[in-house]
């Protein structure tokens, strides 16, 4: 186990690795000159003396080798420069607040799909060729195939504004304030006690979390289903109903089989469920890693366009990493296959 | 190539199947014929006519903040979508079709090299390095299109060296070889159509995802300009008025729902046809033997 768990850590700095040269290229040098970037691509003006500092302060006159590793050096201390736009605030400082809102999203999302997707599968998987199988199927699909900033605002639609259960946008109501600890508003308000401030964050991050849950739990109920149906017809279960077990007990078992694959499955999601947090905080004025991200570009500010990117790619690395560890903890035949547990 | 296109099991595909293809073809000639069916320039703008519901004369699905048709952008949208979508498509097909199929022919060194360039790849969410890219190379389709294949190919490349792994180590493809046919003729004379399911399957899927991500990213306001009749940025614009004209952002959604989850389906489909593998096949293949062999034990007293 612990072999295995090197190599995949080994095979996952490579990766990392890999993954911060592709984006020096694409940040870096695929844009030509960052100076006039910076600048806008409009301006006509001279900016001659000014290009010279900038050039030196990004390095630009060093070879392309230098700038890489001088790069990656900062990315390891945890310097993602300066932002350009807001007053040269440390991006790294932006990330952190930002951070800790798509994470506490993010989960409340995952939340929301395992509630979902778990029933739904369970059903179609036991009454498998049935109208309930075909109603899951059918939901999954659905589910892969909704537009999730659109399923956003027609949820804004229905239960914001015409039914106005829920608030538009934002993290909490404006007048209430949390102290900070982690930086997860909901898990900073239960911490301090603050339940008013929980219920406003709650509230506020339903509406979201519910977009994105939904839109990853097609996935879910698909995979789920399938692995619930190869353990269904194993001699084990047979075995159990002939002892005279209870159904639900019986269902236990077959989600303990089917659970490794899951877990697998929500890991490599998970990148999915970064990915839709993007266009949803912009729809939801969620001000999370997706919502600095599009600022970013559409501000020219490049330091926290590569900082977010940078960042949401380790973290779904990170994620994949522990949900191939988990698998290999719950499935002992993973580590026979040499450490290739995922990907197929 | 024929046999496999020609070959019928099944009489008819189901209804939704039949559904999922004439929504594809109708967005397909909609598209085609934009510039003649729709009502309106896309563009057009009768300041009058702002906001205007459903229904109103002259335009059907109402018109938008600036008094364009909806009806007419949507058609417009649709061609641009699906153009763009298939260019996508096949350009990434060809790519990531290419480089598979060199991976795993070759082996070695060149497949460890290329396989880990693909692990690399495909540990970016696909939208975010779409996102950073297009931040990067500007406005314009073809900066988008350049976008969307270079984050989309490990998805052909992947699935494709693993089906050639297979094949090649089979008897025809080692007597190809060892007829001295070069490694480029196996390669697309012999592996390519042995293939072709797969392909088609990814493509039919990476289609919808292709529709989704190009919605997705116009929606954000990168890609293309905002004037431009696109789904997406049609959804960007209807997002502010869901309060006064829910149509504005509802109908371009249902645009896209209904493409992607066509492209899902059609890809499911030809899967569950062509895969031997796929659930759906093996329970059919089943009860073809079982009814053979049932049709068999009946017609024996008979003789």
């Amino acid at each position: 186990m612990a072999n295995y768990i090197l190599h995949r850590i080994l095979q996952t700095l490579i990766v990392v690795l890999g993954v911060t040269v592709i984006i020096f290229f694409v940040l870096r040098v695929m844009p030509g000159d960052p100076v006039r970037l910076m600048f806008g691509e409009g301006d006509d003006m001279d900016i001659g003396q000014s290009r010279i500092i900038y050039e030196q302060q990004l390095g630009l006159d060093q070879p392309l080798y230098m700038q890489y590793f001088k790069f990656l050096g900062e990315i390891l201390r945890g310097d993602f420069g300066n932002s350009i736009v807001r007053g040269g605030e440390p991006v790294i400082d932006m990330i952190a607040r930002a951070l800790p809102l798509t994470i506490e999203l993010s989960l409340y999302a995952l939340f929301i799909a395992l509630v979902i997707a778990i029933p739904v599968a369970i059903l179609s998987a036991l009454k498998q060729n049935t109208i309930w199988d075909r109603g899951g199927t059918a939901f999954a699909l659905i589910g892969v195939s909704l537009p999730s900033f659109w399923q956003g605002i027609m949820l804004i639609m229905f239960l914001a504004v015409w039914v106005p259960i829920f608030p538009v946008s934002g993290v909490m109501d404006s007048h209430l304030r949390i102290d900070r600890i982690t930086g997860m508003p909901f898990t900073d308000a239960m911490l301090t006690g603050n339940w008013e401030a929980a219920w406003s964050v709650l509230r506020h991050m339903t509406l979201p979390a519910l977009t994105l849950g939904t839109g990853i739990c097609g996935q879910f109920v698909r995979v789920l289903r399938s692995s619930l149906l190869e353990v269904k017809h194993q001699d084990f279960i047979d075995a159990f109903r002939a002892r005279g077990l209870k159904e639900p007990t019986i269902v236990g078992h077959m989600l303990h089989n089917a659970l490794p694959t899951t877990a697998v499955i929500v890991g490599l999601r998970i990148g999915a469920l970064l990915s839709g947090t993007i266009v949803i905080e912009t729809v939801f004025a969620y001000p999370g890693m997706g919502f600095l991200l599009i600022q970013g570009i559409n501000a020219r500010d490049f330091p926290v366009v590569q900082g977010v990117v940078v960042l949401l790619t380790v973290l779904v690395i990170a994620s994949n990493l522990i949900a191939d560890i988990v698998h290999g903890m719950l499935d002992p035949r993973v580590k026979l296959s040499g450490g290739r547990g995922s990907g197929s | 190539m024929n046999g496999f296109l020609w070959r019928r099991s099944t009489p008819l595909p189901n209804i939704i199947v039949v559904f999922a293809i004439t929504i594809m073809i109708a967005f397909a000639v909609i598209g085609l014929l934009a510039p003649w069916i729709a009502p309106h320039p896309p563009n057009a703008q009768t300041l009058m006519m702002r906001l205007r519901p459903p229904g109103t004369e002259g335009y059907l699905l109402g018109t938008d903040q600036l008094g364009r048709d909806v009806l007419s952008r949507l058609i417009h949208g649709a061609r641009i979508s699906l153009a763009i979508g298939v260019i996508v498509m096949l350009l990434t097909a060809m790519l990531g079709v290419a480089i598979g199929l060199i991976s795993g022919y070759f082996g070695g060194v060149v497949d460890a090299v290329i396989m880990r360039i693909v692990d690399i790849w495909l540990a970016f969410p696909f939208l975010v390095l779409a996102i950073a890219l297009v931040a990067v190379l500007g406005q314009g389709v073809d900066k988008l299109v350049i976008a969307l294949v270079l984050s989309g190919w490990p998805g052909f490349a992947r699935p494709v060296r693993g089906e050639v792994l297979q094949l090649r180590e089979r008897e025809y493809t080692l007597s190809a070889r060892a007829l001295g046919v070069s490694p480029f003729g196996v390669m697309f004379k012999h592996l390519l159509p042995n293939i072709m399911p797969t392909i088609l399957v990814l493509s039919a899927i990476d289609l919808g995802y292709n529709i989704l991500a190009l919605a997705s990213l116009s929606f954000l306001g990168l890609g293309m300009g905002a004037e431009t009749a696109t789904w997406g940025g049609m959804l960007a614009s209807g997002r502010n008025y869901v309060a006064t004209a829910w149509w504005l952002a509802a109908l371009p959604g249902i645009a896209i729902f209904l493409v992607v989850m066509s492209s899902n389906l059609i890809g499911d489909w030809i899967r569950d046809r062509y895969d031997p593998r796929s659930p759906f096949r093996v329970a059919k293949n089943q009860a073809i033997a079982e009814a053979r062999a049932r049709a068999a034990a009946s017609a024996k007293p008979a003789l």
